[in-house]
């Protein structure tokens, strides 16, 4: 019996196959007002676009064409056949409103980098926008005469640029530049990539960021003002996500909701963070009023969403642009067949083959317009004008920016918040192994971090700091403990100048957040500045409450349990020294943990590390977590995690100190947890309200073993 | 009936991935034996934190596969899993032997290590001049790599080697130097005989941006002027607008290639550079 799927499936492959058989003589699916593509060819490869976020991809040979009209047997004209562009790579492209300018990413032959170009829509008159060492991509026109793009290179003049999240590859961060190779402006930074941006019709543009803090790993998109200000989340967190990364976004149609905002409808691509080429789902996404109520659909629902090998007949795009009346869902796609995955394509000495074609989303038809064996026909767009939209921006200035919030007790996530629960809040750079970090930064997964300080929270709820300009940071809402209450799970940053007030911590963006009268406390009282040069983010001598940045467990940690700790809990098995034992059945190896908060080196046989990086403090308080990663053990005896990474109040070591009330003033009457405190409970020296900060900070910030201030100890 | 197994995996792995995780034992040697640079590298990071014992000999091994860019991911993932210590060994034991293919390999490991103590023995086989060029290359870019500012003193004796792609990764890796800020290192290169060898030195002068100094600036504005390479007038031109060259020395030479250089791509970034000192 033939189901109705394999029914419309044998329905869809012969429609191909007519549709193959037809384009000599005509372009079905191609609206009338597309009367040429300009596209690229790029030579066909299998490495180094594997990753959703690499950009650095380099095989010689490729062209930037224009075919035209759009079918098959339409004259096909090399835009870029000047010497000068041969054996170059051509990366991205994009096409100016007036549709006489094309402004491209390429690197030349000779040369190690990516750089921008401008020529005429015939290809006269080329132009180079950028130079140096640093690759400058996904260029697109914005409003104003401006192009913006990603770079590796560093808004922060003297500091390296990030390293992503696995520590091997230097990130690309937003950047503009205008027309003529003059004033180029660098956007504040993310901890890792930001990729693929593209204009929106409200002249703000969407782009695609690895988000990493924690072990959260994907790739959401989110969207900026032209001139790069206010950066904010828009699909993949919150609400419905389908797929790990998307990518590639490109506007389709914008209307107003309910609420009366407006928003935007965008086609993406829906994949893996790796092995796709780039490749998969296409995705028409609705913006919604806010990321929580963004909705998506997936237009080709049987092509895998990871990176298993996509089916013959099912294949993965590559990208996508909305043609025709919106409403038709009609799009100029790059598509390859069969199994778009690099693995398999490396086992069988082939590579995906990604042509031209015009998909008809309601009807799930897929027309060829053009095919290249052995190039990538890819990043199709019309030859045609459109509308240039508004600048959308901030005022620009100084060296710092503003983050506050109207009420921090309006959150779409946060919603146990209890009113008045929050006394500060809580600012942490972030950065990543750039700065000279060989060994991590200890057994957990997070980031590189230093605390800027922290600010109050007003009585209405609301706070304001001011803060380095474009550098990444974290908030997070502490407590009269001052411990987190409430951990932003994103980083953010803001360009000179910029102010950015939420209305709450993550509030709901589909509501208003209203305040009375008119204005807030911290608004009056004006931001707190913590603003200070790259060189003073790190604690000098003394991890005072006042001057701490990083908190460095062997230099900030173990003199506390020095002094407080080690008397009992030293190694002796005992009944303060709990222990446990793990047979590795994968090594074949057997190694007995007993609590020891001592500062001496542990040499693991088990879990593969033989690490000798961490302190027994530090593994007997964090746990093997990382260590034993996803081997087979028995564990047998009292194996306990006494820290959870950046959540102090939920961790084992700080319910049993119990610390006492630090903020607005410190009262030792009042502790965060019912029960004894510890170790005053056997006649130990309870910790100072100092000590009790550094190790709360500590597990706050991640958990972290190594900080600035001791990156050199090995 | 393929459909509906196809639409099982699609909705089964569409979900958030965390980092460094799911992998296996199998999939590592799956994608090792693709031989794919991209299958190997992703699936190394994947199995970030897989104890795999068995992989670690196949993984050992691609420390001398011929792609340099899947022997470092080899070295990140061997590090990551306690091998540190034993391949700085291991490497730097290398350099001190006179197999050319196998000091460059392990320069390239030493360099995805990143480790400052790498530095020394990188340092003494890049000078002492035992190899052969692509060797030492190797050896200067992973000083660069590592980023510490202890590898300057060997970076800058090799910026007097013999062969001039030795010259050029030495004035290349300078730059990713943490704190590095000696721009008269770079500018003792500008008048190479070499065109790469100007081009990687004009480079490193212009990321120093204001750092760099007036000091290069009147032999940068000579090569804008007169150098027989494109590329070198280019990136010359550039790097005048990128330090805030004078206008007195800069002016005149880039005003004259924004003007009649017969390379569109140097006359628009010398177009550029001038408007960015406001000339």
């Amino acid at each position: 019996m033939v189901t109705p799927r394999v029914l419309a499936m044998f329905l869809f492959v012969d429609a191909f196959f007519l549709a193959c058989n037809d384009t000599k003589t005509s372009t079905p699916g191609v609206p009338p007002d597309v009367k040429a593509v300009i596209f690229l060819q790029r030579v066909a490869r299998n490495d180094g676009v594997g990753n959703v976020f690499d950009y650095t991809s380099f095989a010689p040979g490729g062209r930037i064409v224009k075919l035209e009209p759009a079918s098959a047997d339409g004259r096909l004209t090399n835009l870029t056949a000047d010497p000068m562009f041969a054996e170059a790579d051509f990366m991205s492209w994009d096409l100016s409103f007036d549709a006489k300018t094309i402004v491209f990413s390429a690197r030349l032959k000779n040369e190690k980098r990516f750089h921008l170009f401008t020529m005429a829509i015939d290809g006269s008159n080329p132009r180079q926008l950028t130079e140096g060492p640093a690759d400058y991509v996904y260029p697109i026109f914005i409003p104003g005469g401006k192009v913006m793009f990603t770079t590796s290179k560093v808004v922060e003049a003297g500091a390296p640029q990030f390293q992503d999240e696995y520590e091997r590859a230097t990130t690309a961060q937003v950047g503009v530049v205008n027309l003529d190779g003059t004033g180029e402006s660098l956007g504040p930074r993310n901890v890792s990539h930001r990729v693929a941006p593209a204009l929106m019709p409200d002249g703000n543009v969407v782009y695609t960021e690895w988000l990493h803090l924690g072990d959260v790993n994907d790739g959401h998109l989110r969207v900026m003002n032209t001139d790069m200000t206010g950066q904010r989340e828009a699909f993949g967190g919150e609400g419905r996500g389908m797929t790990n990364s998307y990518l590639k976004a490109r506007a389709i149609s914008s209307y107003s909701t309910s609420t009366g905002r407006t928003s935007h409808k965008l086609v993406a691509i829906g994949t893996s963070r790796d092995r796709t080429l780039q490749a998969g789902k296409l995705l028409l996404i609705d913006l919604g009023d806010s990321e929580k109520t963004a909705d998506v659909k997936d237009l080709t629902p049987l092509v895998p969403g990871d990176r298993v090998p996509s089916q013959n007949g099912i294949g993965r795009y590559y990208d996508a642009e909305s043609i025709g009346d919106p409403n038709d869902q009609r799009f100029l796609v790059s598509w390859a067949d069969g199994p778009v995955e690099t693995e398999l394509l490396e086992m069988a000495k082939t590579k995906a083959n990604f042509g031209i074609y015009v998909f008809d989303a309601r009807t799930g038809r897929r027309f060829p317009i053009y095919d290249d064996p052995g190039m990538w026909d890819v990043l199709a767009r019309p030859v045609k004008p459109r509308t240039e939209p508004a600048i959308t921006q901030s005022p620009v200035s100084g060296t710092s920016f503003v983050v506050g919030a109207l009420n921090v007790y309006e959150s779409s996530i946060f919603k146990e918040l209890a009113p008045g629960s929050a006394i500060k809040v809580r600012m942490l750079e972030g950065f990543s192994s750039e700065e000279g970090f060989p060994n991590m930064f200890g057994l957990t997964e997070f980031d590189g971090q230093s605390r800027f300080g922290e600010v109050p929270v007003y009585a209405d709820g609301s706070f304001a700091a001011r803060l380095p300009a474009n550098v990444p940071v974290h908030m997070q809402l502490i407590d009269k403990f001052a411990m987190s209450i409430a951990n932003e799970p994103i980083w953010i940053s803001g360009r000179a100048g910029e102010q950015r007030f939420c209305g709450g911590c993550h509030e709901d963006r589909a509501k208003n957040t209203v305040i009375s009268p008119g204005t807030t406390e911290a608004v009056q009282r004006g931001p707190i500045d913590l603003d200070v040069p790259r060189a003073r983010r790190v604690s000098a001598t003394d991890f005072s409450y006042a001057n701490v940045r990083g908190v460095p467990w062997d230099k900030a940690i173990q003199p506390i349990f020095d002094k407080k700790c080690v008397g009992c809990h030293n190694g002796a098995p005992g009944p303060a020294n709990a222990s446990y034992t793990v047979i590795d059945k994968t090594l074949g190896t057997m190694q007995t943990f007993v609590f020891d908060l001592r500062g001496q080196k542990v040499q693991l046989v088990v879990g593969e590390k033989k690490s000798y990086d961490f302190t027994a403090s530090y593994i007997s308080l964090v746990g093997l977590g990382m260590e034993i990663g996803e081997n087979n053990v028995t564990i047998t005896g009292n194996m306990k995690t006494y820290l959870t990474p950046g959540e102090a109040r939920k961790s084992e070591v700080i319910k049993k100190l119990n610390p006492p009330q630090q903020f607005p003033a410190a009262n030792g009457g009042v502790r965060a947890f019912p029960g004894k405190v510890h170790p005053t409970d056997l006649g130990g020296m309870e910790l100072t309200a100092e000590e009790y900060y550094l190790l709360i900070l500590n597990i706050d910030m991640g958990g972290q073993y190594y900080f600035r201030e001791n990156k050199g100890s090995r | 009936m393929k459909t509906k197994v196809v639409l099982f995996t699609a909705l089964t792995f569409a979900s958030s991935a965390y980092a460094g995780r799911g992998s296996s034992p199998g999939a590592v040697k799956s994608a090792i034996s693709s031989d794919g640079y991209d299958a190997i590298a992703t699936e190394l990071e994947r199995a970030e934190h897989l104890v795999c014992p068995s992989c670690v000999p196949m993984v050992r091994a691609l420390v001398d596969h011929q792609d340099r860019r899947v022997r470092q991911v080899a070295a990140w993932w061997l590090a990551r899993r306690g091998l540190k210590q034993d391949l700085l060994e291991s490497m730097s034991e290398r350099l001190t032997g006179d197999d050319a293919v196998k000091a460059r390999n392990a320069a390239d490991v030493l360099g995805g290590l990143r480790l400052p103590d790498a530095v020394a023995p990188l340092g003494a086989a890049l000078t002492a001049g035992r190899f052969n060029a692509e060797a030492r290359s190797a050896m200067a870019r992973a000083i660069g790599e590592i980023g510490d500012i202890d590898g300057q003193p060997a970076l800058v004796t090799a910026l007097r080697a013999r062969e001039p792609s030795v010259r050029a990764a030495a004035v290349e890796s300078l730059r990713d130097l943490r704190g590095f800020e000696d721009a008269a290192a770079a500018a003792s290169l500008l008048a190479d005989t070499d065109a790469d060898v100007r081009a990687e030195a004009v480079s490193t002068i212009g990321f120093l941006r204001a750092r760099a100094g007036t000091q290069p600036v009147r032999a940068m504005a000579a090569l804008v002027a007169s150098d027989p390479s494109a590329r070198v007038r280019k990136k010359a031109a550039w790097a005048l607008g990128e330090i805030g060259a004078a206008a007195d020395v800069a002016g005149p030479s880039l005003r004259a290639a924004a003007q009649h250089d017969s390379d569109p791509l140097v006359r628009s970034i010398a177009s550029a550079a001038l408007a960015r000192l406001s000339l």
